[in-house]
């Protein structure tokens, strides 16, 4: 069996799992998340562990999430945003979701694969002229279903600690 | 001199609010009074900085600041907690680089001395080349140990030789923050910390979290959209509350009965054990179940029934405690950890966290929509200076009160606010 480095999908799944994750930033930066959300497999388990900054451990992720979610509460987090009263986002942020390096290996189900892609987000609110950037990356399962693709399973790993946003409101 | 002048403005400051209940708006972005607030408060008063639970083992250790200076909290050998400042006796390196880890020694990249984590120099390279025997471990001394005490488990510095002990500083606060962190015979753990940088000034939030329900309406009105993260606060209801102040803190109360219906069965014994009697009389004969608080400077700590993923009736009590760190007058590091009961079962702890998560960590729906307020509150305050309102229920006069303090009933009130706003003032000029 070839061994996990070497592992490739065909060209043409490669193609469409890219055009899928492209798709799925263009719904997240023009606010479709109803849209995004029907991306989504019922079953997602979708998490941003927080980073830290380590000395002497294994691990440099602590056992906290900026976001630990399940299809409901994304779905309510939507609903909210759409909402007249979420606040934090009156007017709506602007985003813009880079995904690159997409890299997809089988997964363990048939129509299953893992996919890891670098994401960068550049957010830009109001009528200020800052801007923030966050950089990541994510590691999916994504199926193809009779819907088709789906999003099982994704996990973000920030690149920083610290977020520099006043909150970390924003889907990865 | 500068310093004179803004202590005069903070005296006459003091003046107005026990007259007017109102405040100038630049104490929220002038960099002079900014300037003034890192001496008169955070290098005088006792700053918060962690949890002992945040460094269970042996050689844990956490680096943690006061304004720009960093310290390192480390559990020692015997067991101990031990605070030093992050600066080698030397030349100055930090010998501290990451923001947690586990070392029985710290070794200095500069030139190598070596410290143990009781903080002793115990390693100087080449000895006799560089100092030909002349220098005596003992007399360099080690890493510098500042002022520091723990209450509850949470860690305070005090960068002053002047000021009270912690015991004394916290005073009759003592009593509810009981509440929240001696819960379990076991004592709690802090899951955390989500760290988040905002633009906002560092005594909004405080003031807020230790007077504020009148927000709550309007502020939080979207928890009403999206019920399987949604705090259960009464967001309608005509709900009296106690808002009591005392020692440097205030907090709200609610009539709602005790907690433990929000608690699983199987912790009640221990939480009954954990918490001091009069805390539980108070709790159990009148039903007073203390919600949000926190106390001057820049401490933030609420137990409150948040519903879960499981469904709208699944609403469970969950802790979370926050601090302000200041960069600067319009900038601040929000410190953000989710405390859970040590001995509760797994299964609860993983629903606190989630809740925790959905609602106040970094990216709570709670935590954003305040978040949002106070940066506003922040850029609003730079320019022209007018007067802040704190003058809600200023003449009411506080109810016979069983319990530490002084408590006001009324389900919305600026009593606490008006109680932070006194001892930030009587600090700035000198008058505390
Ligand atoms: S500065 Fe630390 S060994 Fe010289
Ligand atoms: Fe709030």
């Amino acid at each position: 069996m070839a061994s996990k480095q070497t592992a490739y999908v065909d060209r043409n799944t490669h193609w469409e799992i890219e055009q899928f994750l492209y798709k799925e930033a263009e719904y997240l930066d023009d606010r479709r998340l109803d849209d995004w959300l029907e991306l989504l497999d019922e079953e997602i388990d979708y998490k941003i562990p927080v980073r830290v900054s380590q000395e002497g451990r294994t691990s440099d992720f602590l056992d906290t999430y900026h976001m630990y979610e399940t299809y409901e509460t994304l779905s309510d987090r939507i609903t909210r945003r759409a909402g007249e009263y979420a606040w934090s986002e009156r007017p709506p942020s602007r985003t813009r979701h880079f995904v690159s390096n997409v890299r997809v290996e089988p997964g363990d189900g048939e129509d299953e694969y893992e996919v890891n892609s670098n994401l960068l987000l550049y957010v830009s609110k109001g009528d200020s002229g800052d801007y923030d950037t966050l950089s990541a990356k994510r590691e999916d399962v994504i199926v193809n279903t009779d819907d088709g693709w789906k999003i099982r399973k994704r996990t973000a790993y920030l690149d920083i600690t610290t977020i520099p946003l006043d909150a970390m409101n924003y889907f990865l | 001199m500068a310093v004179d002048r803004i202590q005069n403005q903070m005296s006459d400051a003091l003046e107005v609010l026990e007259q007017d209940g109102t405040v100038p708006d630049d104490i929220y972005s002038s960099n002079e009074i900014f300037e003034l607030e890192q001496d008169r408060i955070f290098r005088r008063k006792w700053i918060p900085v962690g949890h002992e639970s945040e460094i269970p083992d042996e050689g844990d250790y956490i680096v943690r600041y006061i304004l720009e200076e960093s310290f390192i909290v480390v559990r020692d050998e015997e067991g101990e907690v031990q605070v030093f400042a992050n600066e080698c006796c030397h030349q100055g390196r930090q010998v501290c680089h990451g923001e947690m880890g586990n070392a029985s020694h710290f070794r200095c990249p500069y030139h190598g001395w070596t410290f143990d984590n009781t903080g002793e120099l115990v390693g100087i390279p080449n000895l006799e080349d560089a100092y030909q025997g002349n220098i005596d471990k003992d007399e360099v001394g080690g890493l510098r140990q500042p002022r520091f005490d723990t209450y509850d488990g949470l860690v305070f510095i005090c960068l002053s030789e002047e000021t009270e002990p912690l015991e004394d500083f916290l005073g009759d606060f003592k009593f509810y923050l009981d509440y929240h962190l001696k819960r379990t015979s076991e004592g709690m753990e802090l899951l955390g910390p989500h760290r988040v940088i905002k633009d906002t000034n560092w005594k909004i939030g405080v003031i807020n979290n230790m007077s504020d329900h009148y927000h709550s309406l309007v502020t939080h009105r979207s928890f009403a959209d999206v019920p399987s993260i949604l705090p259960t606060d009464r967001l309608e209801e005509d709900e009296p509350r106690y808002h009591i102040h005392a020692g440097p803190g205030g907090l709200e109360m609610a009539e709602t009965g005790s907690w433990f219906d929000i608690y699983p069965e199987e912790m009640h014994d221990s939480m009954r054990e954990g918490l001091p009697e009069e805390n539980l009389k108070l709790m159990e004969e009148k039903g007073y179940t203390p919600i949000n608080g926190g106390f001057f400077p820049n401490f933030i700590i609420n137990t409150t029934a948040v519903a879960t993923p499981e469904g709208e009736d699944s609403a469970i009590g969950m802790t979370y405690v926050m601090m302000y760190r200041p960069i600067s007058a319009t900038q601040s590091e929000a410190y953000l950890w989710c405390a859970v009961e040590k001995n509760a079962p797994e299964k609860y702890k993983e629903r606190a966290h989630q809740a925790f998560v959905g609602a106040f960590g970094s990216s709570g729906v709670a935590d954003q929509d305040d978040a949002k307020n106070w940066m506003s509150v922040t850029k609003g305050s730079k320019g022209t200076t007018m007067d802040l309102r704190y003058d809600m229920q200023k003449e009411t006069k506080p109810v016979d009160w069983d319990a530490p303090g002084t408590a006001y009933h009324s389900w919305f009130n600026e009593a606490n606010a008006r109680h932070f706003l006194r001892q930030y003032f009587e600090a700035m000029s000198g008058e505390d």
